[in-house]
């Protein structure tokens, strides 16, 4: 078992909704490219505006990604705000500070604020990488801090198959996934709320709470 | 004697504290100190021996570097108000240590959980505090100082007790104490959740008692931090300069039974200089009087810009910008925002973009533009309010480029101190109504004809997703491909080059209207460049493979070059012969044209080496890939979907050796051709009659779901002669202007009756209510229906011309 395993099965009790379920044989032969300290990916590009990407044609199902389409269909049949972030990001405290996953939740949490729970559920997958046993400590607080212990969230190993199912190229990156299990945007960087609310608006089926 | 015990013993650990601290800053550096309140003893402070309270940190006086680490998933009660000041490069930090939840202060009813005063250099994160009264975290100071450098991050302030009776008071409040010289300075919020609280901020910064100037030289920055259940304010700057408000959400704040503190708003700032608030949500503003809104540039400030916002379901307006006191507000901005369904309970008519002067108060410099805005108001108001201000001295004062979507039909009630132009105005219901200086119009016609507006539109916007009215937040803010918003705003000088969603302007000839710039052409390619993998695989993400012979294996990615960072194309070839279809289905296509391209190179000789489309409603077509040790283009144009999908690939039937390669695939939607700008002006309510003379287009249908039948002499407005473009919803006639003339803006140029003078040869169109009818003149005209017939009888009509530029 690597070290990556026994990371995640450790948090697999700590946190309550992380998959961790054996993977595949032919996917415990891939490499999972993580690099000492480091993402699998870089932070995208866009520091101040989303970028819509087509990358994903609308209507695309998720369904044939592999574990991450069993663990999302755990959350129910809803539609699924589903994050890839990089918990390792600090505030620099400077004027000019990178940090987009941080910005990015807080816009995600309004957004889980606007909407009923049993049509939306917010779901997030942690891209930072797995390298030192630190991290745990790190994640418990990251979602101790940010509202997010009841949230299911992709840790490690199986954090980083989500990854490469759903082709992620950069953190943060968003999928809004219907009740269908088809994914109906995905966002690159930083996405404001009102780009979420458009995509989900156009959705249909998915109420806000009531005013 | 008890008692008189554990007096001495405090005093004992007090000293034993004050030891270990002199000891540990013997050494000239910085030192840690631990608190952890689960503990039943008392310690001095170490990692080994924390102490096991507040007082005791805050009896103290500490160095530069020194940081107070309370542990997590640990209560402390009382205030922490440690003693001492940081210096540049060393500031004093309280944090947290440990995993699990934020250490929380339980300050009940002291006045701060967590408190400072004429101190500088702190830092502040990852610490929860519960209660206190009238504050949650207070940094403040009383003397001719400046108090410089505070960084609160991480921070959960919330359940502050009291209720309001100054404003000086919630949940993070960073200001100098009332009527003292003090200045705050070099200032970052990042990441508090602040809430619940009956006093009167969320979190505030304030830089100076006076307003002029703003003395402080660092920048204020609240950013990435949540502010909600607030009996006042949310997020404010005052007296600042270089403040940057962005990436915060502020919702259901001004829950105040009265307004004897004030009237709140969401996020805003007041006798701020150089000022952006940016990036923000604002929602479910409250107030118990006036105001209520979500963003607002207020009295005495300076060049202050709010961009990039969304603010929706507020009580009050989105945008106000306030002159009051005597005092000018300069240089405000106000662009590419969106606002949605505001003006949720407004007795003061406010409106959605709010400008007001009082108390000889004054603005110089106004411009509002790009901003797209669903004004859905609970009382009948405008959603541009501009009435009976000072907007006065050298600078703009304009509102252009917007976009107002109309619930009710009212769009603006402004004088005419504030120039109006490149609008798009759409009515869901009702007459549109404009009153501007002195002037009252129910008709885009008439509007346009009093000169008001010279390249005004009335138009649906045709913005994606049109929403529904009124249960549900109105969210449609993109443009569709044959939005009559699309390059027909006009260039400002202190535009920034990009629109609310990030995307480049102009896209087009010119800038759209509204906060979404149209992108033409999105690619629909999922995995166009083959770099999802991360690494050479086969049947690359997104595509599939297919093979005759079962050689899917034949189609894999392949790097361009070794190195840290490798980039990727998708490759034919193996060393046999093979027949291999890397292909992708692309569905939910909307019917159109569209255009197929990828960058190829081949080594030749394969018996088929192809991009092909099929599967799309018409014939399969393909495109040779020629042979070429270097990359070509390919193209395959005007692709006609009518399936609703398409299916796009490389095809190659092969001998062993011979190979392919394609990268960067593009699959986009042609633009359709602009149709002709038509405005559509009211005719009659479904059920009536529309009444016109002559070939008209006319319109049927409501909430962005129409027909279009070009009809003479008029008709009856029903389902029987349209179809029924949208079940169950009450619709409506409107006439149009598209067949005949050509796509250009009218400028008045005589009553009817008079004479339209002009030199050259000029087309005329003369009419009224979107009823027109078009001859060409040369040397001027009469006006009248002698020379062109009559367009709207028993109507008064004019003659236009063409304008020729904006």
């Amino acid at each position: 078992m690597t070290l990556l395993a026994k990371l995640s099965g450790t948090l697999s009790i700590v946190l309550p909704l992380v998959f961790s379920a054996p993977l595949p044989a032919a996917a415990q032969a891939e490499r999972i490219p993580i690099v000492a300290g480091g993402l699998l990916t870089g932070s995208c590009s866009t520091q101040t505006s989303v970028s819509v990407t087509a990358a994903v044609t609308p209507g695309h199902s998720i369904a044939d990604s592999g574990a991450t389409s069993k663990w999302l269909s755990a959350i129910g049949s809803k539609a699924v705000l589903l994050s890839f972030i990089d918990t390792s990001e600090q505030s620099t405290n400077g004027p000019d500070n990178p940090d987009m996953s941080r910005r990015l939740l807080v816009f995600i949490r309004s957004v889980r604020t606007q909407h009923s729970t049993d049509a939306l559920a917010v779901a997030l997958v942690d891209g930072s990488g797995w390298s030192k046993s630190e991290d745990v400590e790190r994640l418990v607080n990251f979602r101790s801090d940010n509202g997010l212990v009841d949230t299911p969230m992709l840790v490690g190993a199986d954090g980083m198959r989500a990854m490469r199912e759903l082709g992620v190229r950069c953190l943060p990156t968003t999928f809004l996934v219907d009740r269908d299990a088809r994914i109906t945007a995905r966002w690159e960087g930083l996405v404001l709320p009102a780009t979420i609310a458009n995509a989900i608006a156009a959705q249909g089926h998915v109420r806000e709470v009531a005013r | 004697m008890r008692i008189s015990s554990i007096a001495v013993e405090r005093r004992l650990r007090f000293a034993l504290a004050i030891v270990a601290v002199l000891v540990l800053h013997s050494k000239a550096y910085a030192a840690d100190f631990y608190v952890d309140c689960s503990l039943l003893t008392d310690g001095v402070g170490t990692a080994d021996a924390p102490w096991n309270n507040l007082a005791t940190p805050s009896a103290l006086t500490f160095m530069p570097g020194d940081v107070i680490a309370l542990k997590r998933g640990t209560t402390c009660v009382g205030m922490l108000a440690p003693l001492g000041s940081g210096e540049p490069g060393a500031p004093i930090t309280i944090g947290a240590y440990g995993s699990g939840g934020r250490p929380v202060i339980v300050a009940a009813e002291r006045p701060a959980a967590v408190a400072l005063f004429n101190q500088t250099h702190w830092a502040i994160r990852d610490v929860e505090t519960n209660g206190g009264n009238p504050h949650g975290l207070h940094i403040s100071g009383d003397t001719a100082a400046t108090l410089s450098y505070f960084r609160i991050s991480n921070v959960s302030v919330h359940d502050v007790g009291g209720v309001a009776t100054t404003k000086q008071s919630g949940l993070i409040d960073i200001s100098p104490a009332p009527g003292a010289a003090t200045v705050v300075d070099d200032v970052v919020i990042d990441g508090a959740t602040v809430f619940n609280t009956e006093q009167w901020k969320g979190i505030h910064v304030g830089c100076a008692n006076g307003v002029f100037p703003a003395r402080n030289p660092g920048r204020i920055i609240i950013r990435n931090s949540r502010a909600s259940n607030i009996a006042g304010d949310g997020i404010t700057i005052y007296a600042c300069s270089n403040g940057l408000i962005e990436n915060n959400v502020s919702y259901d704040i001004g829950t105040a039974s009265t307004a004897a503190v004030g009237t709140p708003n969401a996020i805003w700032t007041w006798a701020c200089a150089d000022c952006v608030v940016q990036f923000n949500e604002g929602f479910r503003s409250h107030s118990p009087a006036r105001d209520g809104g979500i963003f607002d540039i207020d009295w005495g400030s300076s060049r202050t810009t709010v961009q990039y916002n969304y603010g929706h379901d507020a009580d009050g307006y989105c945008v106000a910008i306030f002159g009051a006191w005597g005092l000018v507000t300069t240089n405000s901005i106000v662009r590419y925002n969106i606002c949605a369904n505001n003006g949720r309970s407004d007795p003061y008519l406010q409106g959605d973009i709010y400008l007001k002067t009082w108390d000889g108060g004054w603005l110089d410099g106004v411009e509002i533009y790009n901003n797209t805005i669903y004004w859905n108001p609970a009382a009948p108001s405008s959603a541009l309010v501009n009435r009976e201000n000072s907007l006065v001295g050298t600078g703009p004062h304009f509102f252009k480029n917007n976009i107002i979507v109309s619930s009710t039909g009212a769009f603006v009630s402004a004088d005419d101190n504030l120039t109006l132009d490149h609008n798009l105005y759409w009515a869901l219901d009702g007459a549109p109504v404009w009153e501007y200086g002195s002037g009252w119009w129910n008709s885009f016609t008439s509007f346009q004809s009093a000169a008001v507006e010279a390249h005004g539109l009335y138009a649906d916007p045709l913005l994606t997703n049109t929403p529904d009215l009124p249960d549900r937040p109105l969210t449609a803010f993109t443009l569709r491909p044959d939005s009559p918003a699309i390059d027909r705003g006009v260039t400002i000088s202190s535009m920034t080059g990009h629109d609310f969603f990030g995307v480049l302007t102009p896209q087009g000839n010119a800038v759209d209207i509204g906060a979404s710039e149209y992108e033409p052409a999105m690619n629909l390619i999922v995995n166009p460049s083959f770099e999802f993998d991360l690494g050479t695989v086969q049947t690359p993400y997104g595509w599939s493979t297919w093979s005759s012979a079962g050689q899917d294996y034949a189609d894999y990615t392949q790097a361009y070059a070794d190195g840290d960072s490798p980039t990727y194309y998708g490759a034919h070839g193996v060393p046999h012969s093979y027949d291999v279809f890397t292909y992708q289905v692309l569905p939910g296509l909307a019917a159109g044209s569209y255009q197929l391209t990828a960058w190829v190179k081949s080594s030749g000789g394969q018996s088929v080496a192809w991009m092909e489309v099929n599967a799309y409603g018409g014939a399969k077509r393909t495109v040779t890939i020629p042979a070429s040790s270097t990359w070509t283009r390919v193209t395959l144009s005007d692709i006609a979907v009518a399936a609703g999908q398409a299916r796009v690939g490389f095809y190659s039937i092969a001998e062993a050796g011979q190979w392919l390669a394609f990268d960067d695939v593009s699959f986009t939607r042609a633009a359709p051709p602009m149709p002709p700008p038509t405005d559509w002006t009211f005719c009659a309510p479904e059920g009536g009659v529309c009444a016109f003379t002559g070939t008209m287009e006319v319109r049927y249908g409501a909430t962005g779901s129409f027909f279009v039948k070009t009809l003479t002499n008029g008709t009856a407005c029903t389902n029987a002669v349209f179809g029924d473009p949208a079940p169950g919803t009450p619709k409506q006639c409107a006439i149009g202007t598209l067949s005949t003339p050509p796509p250009m803006d009218w400028t008045f140029c005589a009553p009817e009756g008079g004479v339209c003078a002009f030199n050259g040869t000029i087309q005329v169109r003369y009419g009224a209510n979107g009823s027109f009818f078009f001859k060409t003149f040369t040397e001027g005209t009469a006006c009248t229906n002698q020379v062109f017939g009559d367009p709207a009888p028993d109507v008064a009509k004019s003659c236009s011309l063409p304008l020729t530029g904006p």
